[in-house]
């Protein structure tokens, strides 16, 4: 099977990527492809809690981010990222954190990889 | 072998789909078959009332692409959400679900994204 890496590289509101990976990332979860979502450098973002979307109009980021899971699509933040961006994890939705080795291994791993 | 090229940024502002129009072509001319998904702000280029004079004519080159063999499918949602409409796209492209994409990836041997690199 066809193993899929979503990768979300940008923050939240200033484009639409980040919630054009998620939105790619369940559809092809509700084909049964194997598929990951992975938030690094300022894609980190979209997991910060306590968005308020609203405010200018849009969809919440952090709300489609945090349903990810429910759509059978596991979510993993770059634990690098954070770092570089002075974020503490608490800030953050709970998703599993991992290093760039991991990030790496799942490169090597996967079919195809889309960058948002 | 079977390549499928997914496209995510707009014609004329980035280079992406004169690439793919590149690769595409040398891959049919040498008998592979080709899938590509345009995807995001690249729906824009199936569109067939772009006039260029003097310039490619990038819906032109999908329809060539087309003509070669090429299968070609763009993202249904996000031309409604730039106002494309389903009878304004270049002949032999058609508008699709993300469904396709999946089909796409799953039944290729290469998958090559292009995409923003913001």
């Amino acid at each position: 099977m066809k193993k899929v890496l979503i990768v979300a590289r940008t923050s939240p509101y200033g484009t639409v990527l980040p919630g054009e990976a998620f939105l790619a990332g369940i559809a092809l979860r509700s084909m049964d492809i194997d598929t990951k979502l992975v938030l690094t450098d300022d894609g980190i973002f979209a997991a910060v809690k306590g968005q308020k979307a609203e405010a200018i109009g849009h969809k919440s980021v952090e709300d489609a981010i945090g349903s990810a899971p429910d759509f059978g699509l596991p979510v993993y933040l770059h634990r690098e990222a954070i770092q570089e961006r002075g974020i503490d994890p608490s800030q953050l939705l709970p998703l599993e954190m991992i290093d760039a080795n991991t990030l790496k291994d799942m490169v090597k791993e996967a079919d195809a990889i889309m960058t948002f | 072998m079977k390549v499928t090229f997914n496209v995510q940024t707009g014609p004329y502002t980035f280079q992406n789909l004169d690439t793919v129009y590149e690769l595409a072509k040398r891959a049919l001319d040498r008998g592979h078959e080709v899938a590509i998904f345009l995807y995001v702000d690249s729906i824009g280029a199936m569109s067939a009332n772009i006039a260029t004079p003097g310039d490619r004519n990038i819906p032109q080159r999908l329809t060539e692409l087309a003509e070669k063999g090429a299968f070609i499918r763009g993202c249904g949602a996000c031309a409604k959400y730039r106002g494309y409409k389903r009878n304004e796209m270049a002949e032999g492209t058609r508008l699709a679900g993300t469904a396709v994409l999946g089909e796409m990836i799953a039944t290729s041997d290469k998958f090559i994204n292009f995409g923003f690199n913001l």
